[in-house]
């Protein structure tokens, strides 16, 4: 163990102490001038490195400046930030759409918003459009009250098949609210006892 | 000696310079320029000797020292920049020098970018 360390420590020392001699002489060689900070920058940037480096292993981080910087490819490094960039818009875009469309329902209907699924095609200028909007909703509080509630009920061999209700109302509002075709829109309204098999 | 080559080239050409700022002063200009395009060819060949002894020296590093490659060609650009904005000055041309300063940060920035990408993403790794 102590000789590990020893080593890891003479190891990194040797580096250093190198690399400070060669920056030195740099120092020396590069005239006055205006441009002299802009090589001061790199040098700073690779003192930083070589002080690092060592920990590297620590961490088990297998990586390689070399590597890197001679596989730096600008054109990727741009389409990779843009392709991270347009994630981070559609995600937004999506969320408040969710949004509003939760409130819209839960304002104007009856109804509580379950889960909202958005599916959204990129068109020509990169804004994007709505292909289909599947909604599910639950009815309200006030309408589970007011209604006899049914336990489960079993036919034949006990499979019942699951049925959505739809309300065109709702249908109605969103198509007013999103401007698409109302094939686009799919709202499925379910009651609390649909986890169990349909009761209708 | 070189250094005595250097020096004398140098003084000839000041006092050349002096007698002719008199009489044609745009003679004067070309005189210097001359001189130094001289004076850099001159040292050019003990450069690479001091460029040959740092590299030397970096390849006994046990750590992946070639990046040490980018470093000698920012050092390289800086140098030609250098030379070159001052040739300018020298002409009188202090925009033109400006402009070549200009390229040659913009040159040496781009050389640095994927070093300092490397190391921030190494930062950004070590991190917890």
């Amino acid at each position: 163990m102590v000789s590990i360390i020893k080593e890891f420590l003479s190891d990194w020392i040797r580096n250093l102490v190198i690399l400070l001699i060669i920056i030195s002489m740099v120092d020396i060689v590069m005239s006055k001038g205006k441009m002299k900070r802009y090589v001061n920058f790199v040098v700073g940037l690779l003192i930083i490195f070589t002080i690092i480096n060592p920990f590297l292993n620590l961490f088990k981080i297998n990586m390689s400046l070399e590597k890197e910087v001679s596989n730096f490819d600008y054109d990727r490094f741009y389409r990779e930030s843009l392709a991270e960039q347009d994630m981070q818009i559609r995600k937004i875009y999506l969320n408040n759409i969710s949004n509003e469309i939760k409130k819209l329902i839960e304002e104007k209907t009856q109804y509580v918003v379950d889960n909202i699924e958005i599916k959204t095609s990129p068109d020509k200028e990169n804004i994007f459009t709505i292909e289909e909007i599947f909604i599910s909703l639950k009815e309200g509080e006030e309408i589970q009250n007011s209604k006899i509630k049914v336990d489960k009920i079993t036919i034949g061999n006990g499979v019942t098949p699951v049925y959505a209700k739809s309300d065109p109302e709702v249908n109605k509002l969103l198509q007013e609210f999103l401007q698409i075709e109302e094939i686009k829109i799919h709202v499925s309204i379910f009651n609390e006892g649909d986890k169990h098999g349909r009761v209708n | 000696m070189e250094i005595f080559q250097i020096i004398g080239l140098g003084i000839v050409a000041t006092i050349i310079i002096v007698i002719l700022k008199q009489t044609r002063p745009e003679f004067a200009v070309l005189v210097s320029i001359v001189t130094g395009v001289i004076i850099f060819t001159l040292i050019l060949p003990h450069l690479a000797y001091i460029i040959d002894t740092i590299s030397s020296l970096s390849s006994r590093v046990n750590v992946d020292f070639s990046y040490f490659g980018t470093l000698i060609k920012i050092i390289g650009m800086a140098y030609i920049v250098e030379f070159a904005s001052q040739v300018s000055r020298d002409a009188g041309q202090e925009s033109i020098a400006m402009k070549i300063e200009l390229g040659g940060k913009v040159l040496i920035m781009v050389l640095a970018i994927p070093i300092l990408l490397a190391l921030l993403d190494l930062i950004i790794k070590i991190l917890p």
